[in-house]
């Protein structure tokens, strides 16, 4: 599989949840998803394009909304692809892949005691996963406001 | 009366370069389950690298890791070129490169090293480490320093190589070459190595594109994954090299991905050398950066390593995501330890090239009841050790 009209591709495979996609450079595609549909669009994803890799998961805190990215590789295309999803700072919900992509389990852990971000369906996530033991619960460090 | 007893590896030990702490379940000899805590080295970098600008997180991120320091600024710089459309010249793509090759056959010799010493072989160990303080000096004479070189800069790198410098390196690559072969002979066939290491937490190639496995851990298992390949950066596109793979899928085929790695980065670097373009060697950046984001993924001695940077017209970065591939390998990896005995545990844990440490505490669980006890050291002595 090679990268050629690989944009089309995955807007055709993506239709039903994507909110915008563009090329930022060779082997570098930035789509943004509605986020209750993480789980269906990396689904969709696998079953087009092959295996996924999970580079990471993270988050970016601009005060109005957070924006959960997840930095992926496909190996089928070999392509990176950074997937985007906006989410509410005051109820932060979006469905776990932990069940398509057993390797994002540490990722997703990551970001609920960061972000205080929950994946639903990760029975896994706990506060102090990367953060001392001792760490405010109700604190997450890397959001700009409290 | 059957028990699994918990047994507690880490956080701290003599022989850790990173702390971690691995809990496992163990009946008798054998590890019936495991468990991973991380985080023990939280230092809050990402947090901090949005109150410092641009060129002093060059700085922080270099300080991330100081085996692999030359990957983390490679990466960061390249996020940071990335989000502003900076261009690098030509000569210093090459001359990173150099570098960051320079920086992997250092971190492997030395893996290889730590892994033959936790198996009680230091005479192999000794000279390892010995053929690694060759590169050390080669590091420094190209950068001024042996351990964080500081070579990166946003828009090209900070020093050249003369032809002085490239001859001098040339020699030692030879000699480098020469006994890393030998290595690899000794390493492919001594017995005792091969008893310890083949079939020791076997990660097949389904369960490492799974759990998302990166470097030679992958690639010990076979999994065709090479960032500097497959998303080719700085002048990796320009470069022949191979990317080796190991069908045997085990703590020995993860080492010796790490050997024939060593053999191709010479070559790389030979290659480099040879076809050095001339001209500048860095470009003038302006501190204020136009807003946007940037991403750079590399590929570390330890694996696949990505930097993802977010500005908002600022000095300072909005937001800094490194992602660092012992991360991802510990998940791929912690199964693997199941059915093996006690002994092993090192022997497997240093394939990935992490750290590991000793017993701290027991619990035992009685299988049969599921009952939890804990007992202090002395009860112990008065229970097994009376005589």
């Amino acid at each position: 599989m090679s990268e050629d009209n690989f944009l089309e591709k995955l807007q055709n495979c993506l239709k039903d949840y994507l909110v915008d996609a563009k090329k930022k450079r060779d082997r570098l595609y930035i789509v943004e998803v509605k986020a209750e549909a993480v789980d269906k669009v990396v689904k969709a994803l696998k079953e087009s394009f092959g295996d996924i890799h999970v580079t990471t998961i993270s988050a970016v805190d601009y005060i109005e909304y957070l924006e959960v990215f997840y930095d992926l590789w496909l190996h089928g295309p070999k392509v990176a692809l950074v997937l985007k999803a906006k989410v509410n700072p005051d109820r932060p919900e979006l469905p776990s892949i932990v069940g398509v992509i057993p390797g994002a389990l540490f990722n997703e852990c990551e970001v609920y005691d960061l972000f205080g971000i929950i994946f639903k369906g990760n029975n896994h996530l706990k506060k102090s996963f990367i953060l001392p033991e001792h760490f405010p619960k109700d604190y997450f460090p890397l959001r700009k406001k409290r | 009366m059957s028990y699994a007893v918990d047994l507690l590896f880490g956080p701290q030990h003599p022989a850790l370069h990173e702390p971690e702490r691995f809990r496992f379940k163990v009946d008798g000899e054998i590890i019936v389950d495991v468990d991973v805590k991380i985080g023990f080295i939280h230092r809050g970098i990402e947090k901090l690298a949005e109150s410092k600008n641009f060129i002093q997180n060059i700085y922080l991120t270099e300080r991330i890791c100081g085996i692999c320091n030359v990957a983390h600024t490679l990466c960061y710089v390249q996020a940071v070129e990335d989000m502003a459309g900076i261009e690098v010249p030509e000569r210093a793509k090459y001359l990173r490169v150099i570098v960051h090759e320079l920086n992997r056959i250092h971190s492997h010799l030395l893996i290889l090293g730590v892994a033959a010493e936790l198996l009680g072989w230091e005479t192999e160990f000794m000279y390892l480490w010995r053929d690694r303080e060759a590169i050390m000096d080669i590091i420094e004479d190209v950068s001024g320093n042996r351990v964080t070189s500081a070579f990166n800069t946003i828009g090209g790198v900070r020093r050249d190589i003369n032809n002085t410098q490239k001859e001098r390196m040339l020699k030692v690559l030879d000699k480098v070459e020469k006994d890393t072969r030998f290595h690899k002979k000794v390493l492919e066939e001594d017995p005792l190595y091969r008893e310890r290491m083949v079939n020791m937490g076997v990660l097949k190639t389904r369960d490492a594109i799974e759990r998302c496995a990166v470097g030679p851990t992958a690639r010990g298992s076979n999994v065709d994954y090479d960032v500097r390949a497959h998303d080719p950066y700085a002048a990796y596109d320009e470069i022949p090299f191979n990317v080796i793979r190991y069908k045997e899928c085990d703590s020995w085929a993860r080492m010796m991905v790490r050997v024939d790695e060593t053999l191709e980065s010479i070559n790389i670097i030979r290659y480099a050398l040879k076809h050095l373009p001339g001209g500048e060697i860095r470009v003038k950046v302006p501190p204020r950066l136009p807003a946007g984001e940037g991403l750079s993924r590399v590929e570390a001695p330890r694996g696949e390593l990505i930097h993802h940077v977010f500005c908002q017209g600022d000095v300072k970065p909005y937001r800094l995501k490194v992602r660092t591939p012992t991360f991802a390998n510990i998940l791929a990896i912690a199964p693997t330890f199941i059915g093996h005995t006690i002994a092993d545990v090192p022997a497997i844990l240093v394939s990935i090239d992490p750290c590991f440490a000793c017993t701290d505490r027991l619990t035992f669980v009685d299988v049969s009841s599921g009952k939890v006890m804990k007992l202090s050291l002395g009860e112990i002595k008065r229970m097994y050790w009376s005589r």
